[in-house]
C-alpha cells in the first residue's frame, strides 16, 4: 500500500475524469466531487470544464503611482544649485564610515589601519582625502629626515631626523662648505708657502733615491765598474775610460786583478740592493709627509668652513656627529680639491655644480622628507602608484665603467616616507597587483620601520654595488581602498592582514531617499557643479537627478552616492545645455545626456531586441501556451544593464523524480540556478507529495540561451512552467515572470527587476501593446521600481500592467486566470483548481510508477522504458 | 724642423722618439712627441735602442742583474732579447694608440747600439730638420746628456722632453725667450703646436736687465703685431731658475717652448742644479730648440 488516503486507491479500469464546473468569481470553492483514484493524463478528446476567472484580479496590478516615485521640485526649495544651494561639503549619508576614519586615525596605535570598502567611483578617495585633511590639519608636522655618508661603514647611510623644515637648510649647508673649500683650498695650495714646502719634501725624497743612485754611479766609476740600465733594472761591469771592458780582454787580465773586480761589482750589487729595497719605504714616508703637510696647511681653512654649520646645529647630535665625521674626512682627502673632477667640465654651474661632482657625493645630504615649516599639519598622501620602490622608496644606481655603483645620495623616498607621521592613501588592487609590494607594507607596518631593500636580484645586473641605509621609524595610518570582496578575500587569505588593518570603513553605495536627504542629494549636485565649473542645474532637473540617484541604487526609497556616475551625467548634461544654449540645465538636459548615455551602450540591447523581434530568438507575447512562459534575464556588458525576456519551457514524464535544468546540464548554469531548480523540487514535493513518491521527471529548459545563466531569480518562472506542463494548463504568453520562490511558494525579491520590466516593455511596444502584456514580479520588488517615464504612462493608459503577488499560487492565477486552489480539510485541493489538477498528475505518475515497480501486486506488465 | 717647416711648409724632418730599453717610458713623453708630430704634419720614428754594451757584459762570469726591486739574478742573453723586446712591444702599443689617435703615421725600429750614436744616425739618415723626443722623464741630472744630443746630433733642431711632474696636456703654449733672434721661428712652432689644441700662445722675456727686457718687449710687440692670438706675459728678470720655474708653473701651460742651454733649462755641466726647480715646478712638457 502506497498510499495512506483510502480514496486514493485507484479503480481499475478507465480513466473517468470528473467533470466539474464552479464559478471562481464568487471566490468560493464549490464542494469537491468525489476524486478520482487514479487519474491519467487527460486524453485529447477528453473536455474538462475547468473553472474560469473573468479577467485577471485587479488587486494584483499596481498603480501607476507605485512603478515610479518622482520629486516634487516645488519642495527642493531652491532655483539653482549656484545661487539658492550650499554645495556639499563632503560626503553624505556616510557617518558610520567617516566615524570609523576617524577613530582609526585618530587611535595611537600602529595596528589600526584602515580598510575603507565601498563600491568604486563613489568619490570615497576624494571625500577621505579631504576629511583627513581636515583631521590631520591641527595635528603636529612630522620631522624632516636626510641621509648622510657614514663615514666608518660606507655600505649603510646614516638616517638623520631634523626639525620640520631644516633638512633644505642642512643640506644648502653642507654644498655651502664645499664651495667655499673649492674655492680656499686651491688658492692655498697655488700659494708661494705651501709650494715651497712641498717642493722640498718631494725633492727631499726624490733626491734620497735619484742622489742614492747617483752617489753608487760615482762610487762605482771610481772603482772602474759602470753601471747599465736593462729593461728589468741594473748590471754592472768592468769599465775603463767609460767603456765596458770587453770580456775576451778581461779573461786575459791577471787572475788576482778579475777577483778584485769581481769582488767589487759583487759589493756595489749588494748596496744597490739595498738602495732599491729601500726606496718603496722612503716613496711611502714621502707621500705621508706630503698628506701631512696638506693637512697642516688646509686644517684651519676647513675648521673655519665648518665653523657656521656647526653653529646652527647644536641642538642636533647626530648632524654634529656627521659634521666631524665629514671634516676628518676632508682633511684626509684634502686633495680633492687640488685635482678638478673629469665631470666638471660638463656639470652646471651653480648648486647642482657641488651636489653632481662624484668628489664630493660623500660630503653631500641626501633630504629625503622635508616640509616648509611646522604649521603645515601631518601629511595626507595618496600614491597612485604604489608598486614596491615608490612605496619603501629605492636605491638607485649610476653605471660606471660597467659596474652599478651607488652612494647615499641615491636613496630615494617612497610613499611611506612621504606620508610618516600622517597618513598614505592606497588603492588595495593596485598594492596586491604590484611585485613585492604588499608584503614590504606588512613589512613596514609590522616593524615600525621603513628599511629600504631590493626586492629581488635583478637578473643581469652584474657588479652592483648596494646599500643598507640605516631604518627610519615608521608612524602613519595606511588607509587602503577597496570593494568588499576584496576586504573579505584578504580577510580570508592573509592572516595578518586583520592584525594590521582593524578599522574597516564601510561606504554605502546609497542612502536612504528621505525629504532631508533628498536635499543632501542636492547640495551634493551643487558641490559636483561647482568642482567641475558647470552650469547651475534647475530645480527640474535636481529632481530628475535625484529620481536617476534613485534608479541608480535600483531601489525608489533609497539614493545612489556614486559620485562618478552622478558627475558623468552633469557633465554630459552640461554639454547638451551648451548645445541647447540653455544658461541653466535643465529636466530635459538631464534626460538627454541620461539617454544618450543609454543609447551609445545599448548596441547590445538593439541587437537583442532585433533578434527578438526578427522571430530569430523566439518569443511569444500573445496568447497561452502549456509548459511555456517567459522568464527576463538582466544582461551586464561594460557597465550598462539590460532586461530581455527568455522563453522558458517545461517537460514533465513520469520517472525517477528529478528535474533537470538543460541550461545546467549544458553547464553554463551558475550555482544559484541550480539551487533554484532544486528548490522547485522541494516545492513539489512539500505541497504535492506529502505521502506519495514524487515519480515525475521533467525538464527545464532557457530556450536559446547559451550564456551563463546566474541566479535564482527566474526560479519562479520555472515553477510556473512546471506547474503549468503538469496541469496541463495554459500560461498568458503576454505575461513575463521575474521573481525568486522558496520551498514553501513565497516569492522573494530578485534584483535587476527595473531593466527586466523595460526590456519586456519595449519587445511589447514594439510589437504593439495591446492590454495583455504586463510582467508578474514578487510584491517585495515593489520598493525597487524606478520604471522608465514612458512605462509608467503606458501603465497609465492602461496598456500595460505590472503584477506584483506574494506567493505562486497568486501569481499562477494571474498566469493561467484560473484558481489556484487550497487543500481543504478534506486534504484535497479544490476541484478544478490548478493544485488539483497538478496533484491529480503527479498521482497518477506515482500510481504507474507503484505498477511498474511491483508488477505482481497490481497485475500489470507495464515496463518504463525512459 | 722648427725653423724650416714652420717657414716653407717643407714637410721634411720626422719626430725621432728614442727609447732607450733601460729607462721608464713616459706617456706624458710620448703624448708631447705625437704632438708635435701633429702639429708639423710629420712622423713619428719610433727608435728602440738596446745599449750594445749589454750583451757584451753578459760574458762576465759575475754578470748579474739586479731588478728594480733589489732582487739579483743571473744575467742571461735569452732573458735580455726577451726583456728587450716586451719593452719595445710595450712603448710602440702606447705610441701607436697615441699617434693613431692623432693621425700620426708611426715608423718602428729597434737597434742594438751606442745610444747617442743610434740617434745621431737614425737622423742623419732620415735628412735634416729633425726633432728627437726621449721617451723618459727629464731628470735634473740629464742636460749633459742633452747638451751631447744637441751636439752630436746634427740633423736635429729640437728636443722634446717632459718632466716629471708633467701632466698637462692642455693649456696656452708658453714660449720663454731669452735671445730676440729665436724669437719669430719660436713663436711660429708654439703657434703651430696651439693650433692642435687650438690653445693661445703666452710669451715670456726673460732677461737678466730690466733696460735690456723693455727693448725686448718693444721688438717684441712689434713681431706680435701680425700675430693676434699671442699675448706677450709681463717680463721676467733672469734672477734665478727658481723664480722663472715659479713663474712658468702658474701660467698652467700646455707645452713650452724654451731655448736649451740659457736660464730656464741649463745646458752646462756647471748649472746642472738650476734644473731642479723647473722640474719640480713644471707640467707640461718642452721643446728645447738649439
Amino acid at each position: 500500500m502506497f498510499f495512506k488516503r483510502a480514496n486514493r486507491d485507484k479503480p481499475s479500469g478507465p480513466v473517468q475524469p470528473a467533470l466539474v464546473s464552479f464559478e471562481l468569481a464568487t471566490g468560493s470553492a464549490q464542494p469537491e466531487p468525489d476524486r478520482v483514484a487514479d487519474v491519467g493524463a487527460p486524453a485529447a478528446d477528453q473536455t474538462v470544464a475547468m473553472p474560469v476567472r473573468p479577467e485577471i484580479r485587479a488587486d494584483t496590478r499596481l498603480p501607476a503611482g507605485e512603478l515610479r516615485r518622482r520629486v516634487d521640485p516645488s519642495t527642493l526649495g531652491f532655483d539653482t544649485t549656484t545661487d539658492d544651494l550650499d554645495p556639499a561639503s563632503g560626503l553624505i549619508g556616510q557617518n558610520r564610515a567617516l566615524k570609523a576614519i576617524a577613530f582609526g586615525v585618530g587611535l595611537k596605535a600602529p595596528d589600526y589601519n584602515v580598510f575603507v570598502c565601498g563600491p568604486p567611483a563613489s568619490g570615497r578617495r576624494t571625500a577621505v582625502k579631504a576629511h583627513l585633511h581636515r583631521v590631520t590639519k591641527t595635528t603636529a608636522a612630522p620631522a624632516d629626515w636626510v641621509y648622510v655618508h657614514n663615514f666608518e661603514q660606507p655600505g649603510q647611510p646614516k638616517a638623520i631626523s631634523l626639525p620640520r623644515g631644516r633638512a633644505s637648510v642642512f643640506a644648502r649647508a653642507m654644498v655651502a662648505v664645499i664651495d667655499e673649500l673649492k674655492v680656499a683650498l686651491p688658492g692655498l695650495f697655488e700659494g708661494h708657502d705651501y709650494q715651497a714646502r712641498r717642493r722640498a719634501i718631494e725633492e727631499e725624497f726624490r733626491g734620497a733615491h735619484d742622489d742614492g743612485i747617483e752617489a753608487l754611479n760615482r762610487r762605482a766609476a771610481q772603482q772602474n765598474v759602470a753601471i747599465l740600465r736593462t729593461p728589468m733594472g741594473f748590471v754592472m761591469a768592468p769599465m775603463h775610460e767609460g767603456k765596458v771592458v770587453k770580456p775576451e780582454v778581461f779573461a786575459g787580465l791577471p787572475e788576482r786583478l778579475r777577483k778584485d773586480v769581481e769582488a767589487k761589482v759583487q759589493d756595489l750589487q749588494k748596496d744597490l740592493e739595498l738602495l732599491l729595497t729601500q726606496a718603496p719605504r722612503a716613496e711611502r714616508l714621502g707621500r705621508q709627509k706630503l698628506a701631512e703637510l696638506d693637512q697642516e696647511f688646509a686644517r684651519r681653512v676647513v675648521r673655519a668652513a665648518f665653523d657656521d654649520i656647526e653653529a646652527a646645529h647644536t641642538d642636533l647630535p647626530k648632524v654634529l656627529a656627521f659634521l666631524a665625521a665629514a671634516e676628518g674626512d676632508l682633511l684626509h682627502n684634502i686633495r680633492l680639491f687640488a685635482s678638478p673632477s673629469a665631470e666638471a667640465g660638463n656639470a652646471p654651474a651653480g648648486w647642482l655644480d657641488t651636489v653632481r661632482d662624484p668628489r664630493f657625493g660623500r660630503y653631500m645630504v641626501n633630504v629625503l622628507v622635508t616640509g616648509a615649516s611646522e604649521d603645515q599639519g601631518a601629511p595626507v598622501v595618496a600614491e597612485d602608484n604604489p608598486s614596491h620602490g615608490n612605496l619603501i622608496g629605492r636605491i638607485e644606481h649610476v653605471t660606471h665603467m660597467g659596474a652599478m655603483l651607488t652612494d647615499s645620495l641615491l636613496v630615494k623616498p617612497g610613499a611611506l616616507h612621504r606620508a610618516n607621521g600622517g597618513a598614505l592613501l592606497i588603492d588595495a588592487r593596485k598594492l596586491l597587483s604590484a611585485p613585492f609590494a604588499w608584503d614590504a607594507l606588512k613589512r613596514a607596518l609590522k616593524s615600525g620601520q621603513i628599511r629600504i631593500e631590493s626586492p629581488a636580484d635583478v637578473p643581469g645586473r652584474q657588479s652592483t654595488q648596494s646599500l643598507d641605509p640605516e631604518p627610519i621609524p615608521l608612524d602613519v595610518k595606511v588607509v587602503l581602498f577597496g570593494d568588499h570582496s576584496l576586504y573579505h578575500e584578504l580577510a580570508a587569505l592573509d592572516p595578518e592582514f586583520q592584525r594590521l588593518f582593524k578599522v574597516q570603513a564601510d561606504f554605502d553605495n546609497s542612502i536612504e531617499r528621505s525629504a532631508e536627504n533628498e536635499l543632501a542629494y542636492a547640495r551634493l549636485i551643487a558641490s559636483i557643479v561647482a568642482s567641475h565649473e558647470l552650469k547651475p542645474v534647475d530645480r527640474e532637473g535636481a529632481a530628475r537627478l535625484i529620481e536617476e540617484g534613485a534608479r541608480l541604487a535600483s531601489d525608489r526609497e533609497k539614493l545612489s552616492i556614486e559620485i562618478g556616475r552622478l558627475a558623468d551625467i552633469l557633465r554630459e548634461a552640461d554639454y547638451w545645455a551648451a548645445q541647447a544654449a540653455r544658461p541653466t540645465i535643465t529636466r530635459a538636459d538631464v534626460t538627454r545626456a541620461i539617454d544618450e548615455h543609454i543609447q551609445r551602450s545599448n548596441r547590445l540591447s538593439d541587437r537583442s531586441r532585433e533578434a527578438i523581434g526578427r522571430g530569430i530568438v523566439e518569443v511569444d507575447t500573445a496568447g497561452e501556451k502549456v509548459g511555456q512562459i517567459n522568464g527576463l534575464l538582466v544582461v551586464e556588458h561594460g557597465g550598462f544593464a539590460f532586461g530581455r525576456p527568455s522563453r522558458i519551457t517545461a517537460r514533465v514524464h513520469m520517472g525517477t523524480g528529478r528535474v533537470t535544468d538543460i541550461a545546467r546540464e549544458a553547464n553554463p548554469g551558475g550555482a544559484r540556478t541550480s539551487k533554484g531548480v532544486m528548490i522547485l523540487w522541494g516545492y513539489l514535493a512539500g505541497r504535492y507529495a506529502q505521502d506519495m513518491p514524487l515519480a515525475m521527471a521533467a525538464s527545464l529548459d532557457f530556450e536559446q540561451s547559451f550564456g551563463a545563466v546566474d541566479g535564482d531569480s527566474a526560479s519562479s518562472a520555472e515553477l510556473y512552467a512546471l506547474l503549468s506542463a503538469l496541469s496541463d494548463v495554459p500560461l498568458r504568453q503576454g505575461i513575463a515572470v521575474t521573481g525568486a520562490v522558496n520551498q514553501c511558494g513565497e516569492l522573494q525579491a530578485v534584483g535587476g527587476v527595473n531593466e527586466k520590466i523595460e526590456g519586456f516593455f519595449d519587445i511589447c511596444a514594439a510589437r504593439g501593446l495591446d492590454g495583455t502584456h504586463g510582467v508578474l514580479i514578487p510584491q517585495s520588488n515593489v520598493q525597487h521600481l524606478m520604471l522608465r517615464e514612458e512605462v509608467v504612462e503606458a501603465v497609465e493608459a492602461g496598456t500595460f500592467s505590472v503584477h506584483a503577488v506574494k506567493t505562486i499560487d497568486a501569481g499562477i492565477e494571474v498566469l493561467t486566470g484560473r484558481i489556484a486552489g487550497v487543500r481543504g480539510a478534506d486534504g484535497f485541493f479544490d476541484m478544478g483548481s490548478v493544485n488539483r489538477m497538478v496533484e491529480d498528475r503527479l498521482l497518477h505518475f506515482a500510481d504507474r510508477a507503484r505498477k511498474v515497480g511491483h508488477p505482481d501486486r497490481d497485475g500489470g506488465s507495464e515496463r518504463v522504458t525512459s | 724642423m722648427i725653423a724650416h717647416v714652420a717657414e716653407a711648409g717643407e714637410e721634411r724632418g720626422r719626430v725621432v722618439l728614442r727609447y732607450d730599453v733601460g729607462s721608464l717610458p713616459s706617456t706624458m713623453s710620448i703624448a708631447a712627441a705625437v704632438r708635435v708630430a701633429q702639429a708639423f704634419q710629420s712622423g713619428i720614428e719610433s727608435l728602440v735602442i738596446a745599449d750594445r754594451q749589454l750583451y757584451e757584459l753578459v760574458a762576465f762570469p759575475f754578470a748579474a742583474e739586479v731588478s728594480r726591486a733589489g732582487r739579483t739574478t743571473r744575467l742571461s742573453i735569452e732573458a735580455l732579447e726577451r726583456d728587450i723586446v716586451t719593452a719595445a712591444g710595450g712603448l710602440n702599443r702606447v705610441v701607436g694608440k697615441l699617434a693613431a689617435q692623432a693621425g700620426v703615421n708611426v715608423r718602428k725600429r729597434l737597434v742594438r747600439d751606442e745610444p747617442l750614436l743610434a740617434v745621431a744616425r737614425t737622423c742623419a739618415e732620415l735628412g735634416p730638420w729633425n726633432v728627437v723626443a726621449l721617451a723618459e722623464p727629464l731628470a735634473a741630472g740629464h742636460p749633459p746628456a742633452l747638451r751631447a744630443l744637441f751636439d752630436m746630433v746634427h740633423g736635429a733642431t729640437g728636443i722634446v722632453v717632459a718632466g716629471p711632474k708633467g701632466r698637462n696636456r692642455a693649456g696656452p703654449v708658453l714660449v720663454a725667450i731669452e735671445d730676440l733672434d729665436r724669437l719669430p721661428p719660436m713663436l711660429r712652432a708654439a703657434e703651430r703646436i696651439a693650433d692642435v689644441t687650438r690653445d693661445e700662445v703666452k710669451l715670456l722675456l726673460i732677461g737678466e736687465d730690466p733696460r735690456e727686457l723693455d727693448w725686448m718687449e718693444d721688438q717684441a710687440r712689434l713681431v706680435l703685431g701680425e700675430m693676434g692670438r699671442v699675448s706677450l706675459e709681463p717680463s721676467v728678470p733672469a734672477r734665478s731658475s727658481a723664480e722663472i720655474a715659479e713663474r712658468l708653473r702658474r701660467l698652467c701651460g700646455g707645452f713650452l717652448i724654451a731655448q736649451f742651454g740659457g736660464v730656464v733649462v741649463p745646458g752646462s755641466s756647471e748649472r746642472t742644479g738650476d734644473l731642479g726647480p723647473l722640474l719640480a715646478a713644471l707640467e707640461c712638457p718642452m721643446l728645447l730648440v738649439r
